[in-house]
């Protein structure tokens, strides 16, 4: 209904003008997008395809795909695709606890403004602040859940940081600190929207909790759930600054960097420029593709009320 | 056409707003940062220089006087000096961003390291011309060396860089520990042997408190910086001579020299363990009192010297010898050189400014902490290092270790001292030496072999290199 | 106009909540009043942690015994931070990006969302296609391209690359505005035009009023966006005086971390955090509803 065009074989005067008002209206951010994202786009696919170090010619040393083959067969490139998929293990962690807490905020009368704004505090602090405070939580001997550990079973808890494993339990649990937040709001909202007369109605079928839950709020819920794994699925795979900041180096054997991270550490670790185009380009296909292919799957299970 | 002209009154307008917000701010901003401005770096000429380099806080304090100074004197020709500094993990980003945009400083750091490139790519100004050569003369030979390119080699040819400091990194021990455990001081004329320097270790390891655990220990070491003078002094390297090809596994020294580095570790326990060394690092234990020996470069000596951060006695010595090198105690040197940008429409006033910062006496008695208290470096100037410098520092007015002959003798070279500089200095980008670095904690946690782990980390180490060579060539090819 | 307000005020009943509870729920309610509670207390323990270190001496932080209360309590680490000129003229520079990007990106993001919803026009999809396609370019993939092209521009030593490109507006914030004029009807546009306004009174006179909650929302986000944002500054900005807030901290990190002044970092993070903090307690009825009425999709 809402987005209906009606496609005219011949557009009248009226519909002429309205058109290029539209235009006028959209030529801000499209200017935009043609000076800072189009043109830079282009400018590092091409560079992908150059030996470009920052310092010498870009356009001598091009060597065609050269840079695609040595990054597929570089062991660091698939470690850190490995790490950059296993931190999305915290995604459904996130969505799942979001939209729980999202629920109980949602029963509370007095203290839900305050409960949501504690919720969200991670959110909106800064993340150089906050990594420097979670590299202190998980130290591994003065470290809040060490100190923990200790204190309830009496052993030494895990080398948080340093440990090839755990480091990566580390950063999951420090990304979905920072984002629950984020799926909480937009489950709240998500769930303002589910009409009340649902409930009530199902109430009086003699449906339980759990059946309201799993039949009522997951199914109609579905187009936020959607919306929080898309873009979470995108941020994931370009978690950069954590990793940076919370091990400095990429953790014990490359074990805690990203995909990013190898695109750093080579562009501007060990200049290579043109190297580190072609793995955010290859970077920008994978993404690409793993959203349409959500889009296509989302017919499957996301509810469209509308 | 009506929309055309909309479009344009449009975007102009948009323009214009955006450009007026923007020429404003530009203007508050300098505004606010004359007001606060503790540095008059403006004068009434017309060339305006540009410097872009790392330091830390006091380092800066001395640069942004040598400025001012310099800005004074020739403050008919300068109209304003901008001063940028940044910390030295965001200085390469911030270069190779500024290389990639052809937007150069005039004035900038150069490493021994990228020396080569640098040149090859046409970005540094030769010096000869332009700088005065008693300064040159002045200068400690081997800093002068790792700035001379003749277009193959480096060592000779043309002078691109003058020297912001040469430095060193040498031993430190906390005399009180020594004391306490009823121990002879190392002897600076005879460094430890490699079983020599162990035996001390333990002696310093032990459990102060007497709750099971152990809180003092003999060494640590951060594997970064701390483990090469080791494998130096064991005659050890990583690559052949010509710098193309990695060489660990059939080398005999370097395993023998890695092995009982990492025994420090994991057999011996005289360090820290890896995770004990995540959760406090090194640095820290050893300004807490809790080890033995530490590493102490030539920047180090005036934190250690501040009782407020370091309230222990200490000294230098030299690194411990292993049984297959020259005999030598042996430790890398590192420098950061100014260079001047080839393009710089001001070459004489950058020449002599970078002239000025590297060598200007009032500078350098600031930097190496005549007039500071606070020692840095070792002075640029060798005349002033050898002499005014030496006896400052033994009556007492400039700060610092007794053995100051360690440090001189790891710069100068003599027969129980050397120093080098690290392999990496001489490849392109120094990823194969972090492929080596990142597994390390797992061997010394027993994890893995020292065995095992060089058969595992050689291949990806020479990809690494190799990686580097090809780079260095497209250098070459401008 | 009569219309319009009927409209917006029909919106608000649909999301008014009404019912009595039973004694049965109110046990219910307490059990997860108490499950939140704890569920707060370890999401904001971090930064409670980090509020107390900021009163801490260097000793106690390094200590190994885990404490909440600062013994001494160290009150001049705030002022040690306020009165460095340096972490006042961060906060400036931050306020000199906000406000121009804010004022001109908001007006240019909602008369684009405004065309997006509610004229037709051809290419439309595609457009709007491109522009949500940039949201999944990595910020590295850009990065060495715009900051090449800033320099060419002469902007670097400015805040103009902080500035210039939010005034295009934001894609993020385009998207969200259009979903939520989809949830007004049409027929307001046929209204509008009937009253004789043009294609811009339109957006300026009736829609835009109609946006408010939700570009205040997005606003809102965007400004923390831009004052929590470190990467983009630091390779953009270059010398000291333009530094954003956050470099600043960023910088107090590397140069004071060696000699262990963590209190110096925390109390900067402290009162950095604090603006943010405020907005979103204020406002968070709002942004919530906004999010709602927009229905993500």
């Amino acid at each position: 209904m809402q987005n209906a065009i009606k496609v005219k074989p011949k557009l009248s005067e009226m519909a002429r003008r309205e058109e290029r008002w539209a235009w006028l209206f959209i030529a801000a951010p499209f200017v935009g997008f043609l000076c800072f994202m189009a043109y830079p786009i282009v400018f590092a696919v091409f560079a992908s395809f150059s030996r470009w170090t920052g310092m010498n010619s870009l356009t001598g040393n091009l060597v065609g795909l050269a840079n695609y083959a040595d990054i597929l067969t570089d062991p660091k490139f698939w470690k850190s695709m490995v790490t950059t998929i296993i931190y999305m293990i915290g995604i459904p962690i996130g969505m799942f606890l979001g939209l729980v807490i999202a629920m109980a905020l949602n029963r509370m009368k007095y203290t839900k403004r305050f409960f949501t704004t504690v919720y969200y505090v991670p959110v909106v602090s800064s993340l150089v602040a906050v990594s420097i405070l979670w590299a202190w939580v998980f130290n591994y001997d003065y470290g809040l859940f060490n100190t923990v550990i200790k204190a309830l079973t009496g052993t030494h808890g895990p080398n948080w940081l340093g440990d090839e494993v755990w480091v990566k339990v580390a950063m999951i649990i420090f990304m979905t600190w920072k984002g629950l937040g984020g799926s909480i709001i937009l489950y709240l909202a998500g769930l303002q929207n589910i009409p009340r007369d649902y409930y009530e109605a199902a109430k009086i079928d003699g449906a339980n909790g759990w059946q309201l839950f799993r039949h009522i709020t997951i199914p109609l819920i579905s187009p936020v759930t959607f919306y929080i794994l898309i873009t979470s699925l995108i941020g994931g795979f370009q978690v950069f600054v954590e990793v940076q900041v919370m091990t400095g180096n990429g953790g014990t054997n490359y074990s805690a960097a990203t995909i990013v991270y190898y695109l750093y550490d080579k562009a501007f670790g060990n200049n290579q420029l043109g190297y580190g185009c072609a793995v955010a380009v290859l970077l920008a296909v994978i993404i690409f593709i793993i959203t349409a292919l959500n889009f296509k799957g989302q017919d499957k299970w996301v509810n469209t009320m509308d | 056409m009506k929309l055309k002209r909309v479009v344009a009154a449009a975007l102009v307008a948009l323009m214009g707003v955006s450009s007026l917000t923007g020429c404003n701010v530009a203007k508050d901003s300098e505004k606010s940062s004359d007001a606060s401005s503790k540095t008059e770096m403006k004068g009434e000429g017309q060339d305006e220089i540009d410097i872009l380099i790392y330091a830390q806080e006091h380092e800066k304090a001395a640069y942004e006087d040598l400025i001012k100074k310099f800005t004074q004197e020739h403050k008919d020709k300068i109209k304003k000096v901008n001063f940028e500094v940044t910390t030295q993990d965001e200085y390469a980003t911030k270069m190779t961003a500024a290389m990639t945009a052809g937007d150069l400083p005039d004035i900038f750091y150069v490493g021994p390291d990228s020396v080569r490139s640098y040149v090859d790519n046409g970005y540094v100004l030769p010096l000869d011309d332009y700088v005065d050569q008693k300064v040159v003369d002045n200068l400690w030979p081997e800093i002068k060396s790792a700035y001379q390119y003749d277009g193959t080699k480096v060592g000779s040819g043309s002078l691109y860089c003058l020297p912001k400091d040469l430095s060193c990194f040498a031993f430190a021990y906390n005399k009180d520990l020594f004391d306490e455990a009823g121990l002879d001081y190392p002897d600076p004329q005879k460094p430890y042997t490699y079983d020599e320097f162990l035996d001390v270790c333990k002696k310093l390891t032990k459990d102060k408190d007497g709750d099971g655990e152990i809180d003092q220990w003999g060494v640590a070491n951060a594997n970064a910086f701390g483990m090469t003078p080791y494998l130096y002094s064991n005659g050890a390297r990583f690559l052949n001579e010509d710098y193309t090809k990695v060489n660990i596994t059939d080398n005999k020294k370097l395993k023998d020299a890695f092995q009982y580095y990492v025994d420090l570790t994991a057999k011996e326990g005289v360090t820290p363990t890896v995770e004990q060394d995540t959760a406090l690092g090194g640095y820290q234990r050893w300004l807490d009192g809790q080890i033995g020996f530490y590493a102490c470069g030539t920047w180090d000596v005036a934190a250690f010297m501040d009782k407020k951060t370091f309230p222990y006695n200490w000294d230098l010595c030299g690194w411990p010898v292993g049984p297959d090198g020259d005999g030598k105690s042996t430790t890398w040197l590192g420098t950061v050189g100014f260079a001047v940008n080839k393009d710089t429409k001001y070459p004489d006033l950058c020449t002599e400014l970078i002239s000025s910062l590297s060598t200007d006496l009032d500078g350098q008695k600031a930097l190496s902490g005549e007039t500071t208290g606070k020692s840095m470096q070792i002075p640029n100037i060798k005349d002033y290092a050898t002499t005014t410098f030496k006896e400052k520092v033994k009556d007492g007015t400039i700060p610092y270790a007794n053995n100051l002959d360690v440090i001189f003798g790891y710069v100068e070279g003599n027969d129980k001292y050397q120093g080098i500089f690290s392999e990496s200095t001489y490849t392109y980008n120094a990823e194969w030496w972090d492929t080596f670095l990142e597994g390390i904690p797992n061997v010394q946690s027993g994890k893995i072999s020292v065995d095992d782990y060089f058969k595992e980390v050689e291949p990806k180490m020479q990809d690494a290199l190799d990686n580097a060579i090809k780079l260095q060539n497209t250098a070459t090819k401008n | 106009m009569d219309r319009v307000e009927t409209q917006v005020i029909n919106h608000k009943k649909e999301y008014a909540t009404h019912s009595v509870k039973s004694s049965k729920q109110k046990i219910g309610d307490v059990i997860i009043f108490i499950l939140l509670a704890i569920g707060a207390v370890a999401m904001i323990f971090p930064l409670i942690y980090m509020v107390a270190t900021s009163f801490m001496t260097k000793n106690q932080i390094l200590s190994g015994t885990l404490t909440l209360f600062p013994d001494p309590i160290l009150l001049g680490k705030y002022s040690e931070v306020l009165s460095k000129g340096q972490f006042i003229s961060g906060i400036f520079n931050t306020l000199k990006i906000e406000v121009p990007v804010l004022l001109v990106g908001g007006f240019t993001s909602s008369l684009a969302a405004f065309a997006f919803a509610k004229l037709r026009f051809r290419g439309k999809e595609a457009f709007f296609l491109a522009l949500l396609a940039t949201i999944m370019i990595p910020f590295a993939v850009v990065m060495i391209p715009q900051y090449v092209l800033f320099t060419r521009l002469h902007w670097t030593d400015s805040l103009l690359p902080l500035i210039i490109p939010g005034c295009f507006g934001n894609v993020g914030m385009i998207f969200f505005l259009r979903q939520n004029l989809y949830s007004i009807p049409t027929e307001m546009m046929e209204a509008a035009k009937l009253d004789g306004c043009s294609y811009f009174g339109t957006y300026w006179r009736v829609f835009l009023p109609l946006m408010k909650g939700a570009l205040g929302t997005q606003l809102m986000l965007w400004f923390m966006g831009i004052w929590n944002d470190y990467l983009a500054p630091t390779i953009f900005l270059r010398s000291e005086s333009k530094w954003t807030l956050q470099v600043v901290i960023r910088s107090f990190n590397s140069y004071y971390a060696i000699q262990s002044d963590y209190a110096l970092i925390m109390a900067a993070s402290v009162i950095a955090m604090i603006p943010t903090l405020l907005l979103f307690f204020i406002f968070q009825r709002m942004i919530i509803e906004s999010i709602a009425i927009s229905g993500i999709k």
